[in-house]
């Protein structure tokens, strides 16, 4: 085959190879468990040094209130953060304030997180679900100065006061966990923009409570000019797969786009191949005397 | 066999069969999950509204009448006689969002955004790639700045800056697009996820 046939099926190539190429590595994934090199960013070192650093029983609250298109995706973005705040002696308090598919997401995290991190949080003790609220800033300031003016009862309808956590696990009064005063930092894994500004207005300037955050690059933008003042660690959500080399994973790898993951570069490199391509075509049809159209 | 983990990966794979070719399977699971999502939507708000509002008044807290009251005036939007009182519950909705915005506004969407602007721009301690980065933050932030705020068309000599603005945005808006493309790219961890699905469905995971 000549080097022209070769770039043109490049440059033809159907969508379908590339998702058969995933489904052949992700089988070579699920069965063979490879461990790829991984180098770790001094950020995502940070974040898990934070994460590591923070005293125990301190209570520590998780917003997982990603849209639902999202859904699927952002539990496996998330699960290595779960999993390392699971394995933590921290008092989790898990609630969604942006979109019904909120607790989807916590139950989906539930589900295919391993038994053996699972069983390190005892429910009512460790951790609390409090389910999800509409509402937005007000609803996020209400529960930031009384939790149970906004959740009065957990996701399975058991009041907070019944809940051992809620009722006696604040660190500082040994008494029960009231307000955003309680809290010893946030996490929020939605890229909403409202969300995440009233995160930063109320828990991070009036609360002082610190919010730390891996952060997509779609929320960059919005969230760039606070990350110095209100969130002291965070990295990029593409980098989970060394967060996730961190807590020792091996072979996991599957997240996302990294220069390290093989599967990322073939397919960076086709794209490559593929302007390649293009612009040989384009350059061919010039030198040809043909008509190059407008969107060549 | 795992019913619920089984079915996860039934729907996973319905919803990729659509990168080959339309077929029935694939508009089956999207009804399903449209139709799961509307009734999470449904339920959530239900027992949302159940939770903080109509508990309360069972126990005696009339005043949450108030919210309900004003809530359920929102449905007249449907009722053109009566369409101007929805606007009342928009109103007071607007109202309590601008005033709590507003307690913090100032701090954090006018200061804290400057401060560690100019502290990033000037940041020159560290390695050369800090000083660098540094300095071409410094310069794309100043022209970018110039671009918006003057934003009429530069003669002469100064029209390079207006060029070079051009380019630094682009550079940047492309950065973005790129780094969004390439995480779209991310076709492995779907499958992954079907393969965690169909491991623990079979009771082989």
């Amino acid at each position: 085959m000549s080097n022209k046939n070769i770039l043109d099926s490049l440059r033809n190539i159907k969508p379908n190879y590339i998702h058969a190429y995933s489904l052949a590595l992700a089988l070579f994934i699920a069965v063979a468990v490879p461990s790829f090199p991984t180098t770790v960013h001094p950020e995502v070192q940070a974040f898990y040094n934070y994460m590591e650093a923070i005293p125990p029983g301190s209570v520590f609250v998780m917003d997982s209130s990603s849209q639902s298109v999202s859904t699927e995706m952002s539990v496996f973005l998330a699960l290595a953060k779960w999993i390392h705040i699971w394995k933590l002696p921290l008092k989790v308090i898990v609630v969604s304030t942006h979109g019904a598919a909120g607790p989807l997401n916590v139950a989906s995290v539930m589900r295919i997180m391993p038994e053996q991190y699972k069983k390190l949080k005892t429910y009512g003790v460790d951790w609390v679900w409090l389910g999800y609220n509409p509402g937005f800033e007000t609803n996020i300031a209400a529960f930031a100065s009384d939790i149970r003016k906004t959740y009065p009862v957990d996701v399975y309808g058991t009041p907070l006061d019944q809940i051992p956590m809620m009722a006696t696990g604040n660190p500082k009064t040994g008494g029960p966990i009231n307000s955003a005063w309680d809290f010893y930092a946030l996490n929020f894994d939605t890229s909403n923009q409202e969300i995440m500004a009233a995160y930063v207005r109320i828990f991070g300037e009036i609360y002082n409570v610190p919010i730390v955050r891996e952060i997509g690059t779609t929320a960059w933008a919005s969230c760039g000019p606070y990350i110095p003042r209100y969130m002291p660690v965070w990295f990029f959500s593409s980098w989970v797969v060394e967060y996730e080399a961190l807590l020792g994973f091996k072979g996991l790898n599957m997240m996302t786009y990294s220069a390290d993951v093989f599967f990322s570069m073939s397919l960076v490199g086709i794209v490559l191949i593929q302007n390649l391509a293009w612009y040989l075509n384009r350059r061919k049809m010039k030198l040809e005397g043909k008509v190059v159209p407008k969107w060549m | 066999m795992d019913v619920i983990n089984l079915w996860m990966a039934i729907v996973g794979v319905g919803a990729m069969t659509i990168i080959f070719r339309d077929n029935p399977l694939f508009h089956y699971i999207e009804a399903n999950t449209v139709g799961a999502l509307a009734g999470t939507f449904l339920v959530m708000g239900t027992l949302s509204l159940r939770d903080i509002a109509v508990t309360p008044i069972s126990q005696g807290a009339y005043i949450f009448i108030i919210p309900i009251v004003l809530a359920s005036m929102q449905f007249l939007t449907f009722i053109p006689r009566f369409r101007w009182l929805a606007r009342y519950p928009v109103a007071i909705m607007g109202g309590t969002g601008v005033g709590l915005t507003l307690r913090a506004l100032i701090s954090t969407e006018i200061i804290n955004q400057i401060v560690p602007t100019i502290n990033e721009a000037l940041l020159t301690t560290g390695n050369w790639f800090t000083s660098v980065s540094s300095i071409y933050f410094l310069v794309t932030m100043v022209l970018t700045i110039a671009y918006f705020t003057f934003g009429y068309d530069l003669k002469g000599r100064w029209k390079m800056l207006n060029t070079l603005a051009r380019v630094l945005i682009l550079i940047g808006l492309g950065a973005e697009a790129g780094s969004t493309f390439a995480v779209g790219l991310n076709a492995t961890s779907t499958w992954y996820n079907i393969m965690s699905y169909l491991q623990k469905g079979l009771g082989i995971a």
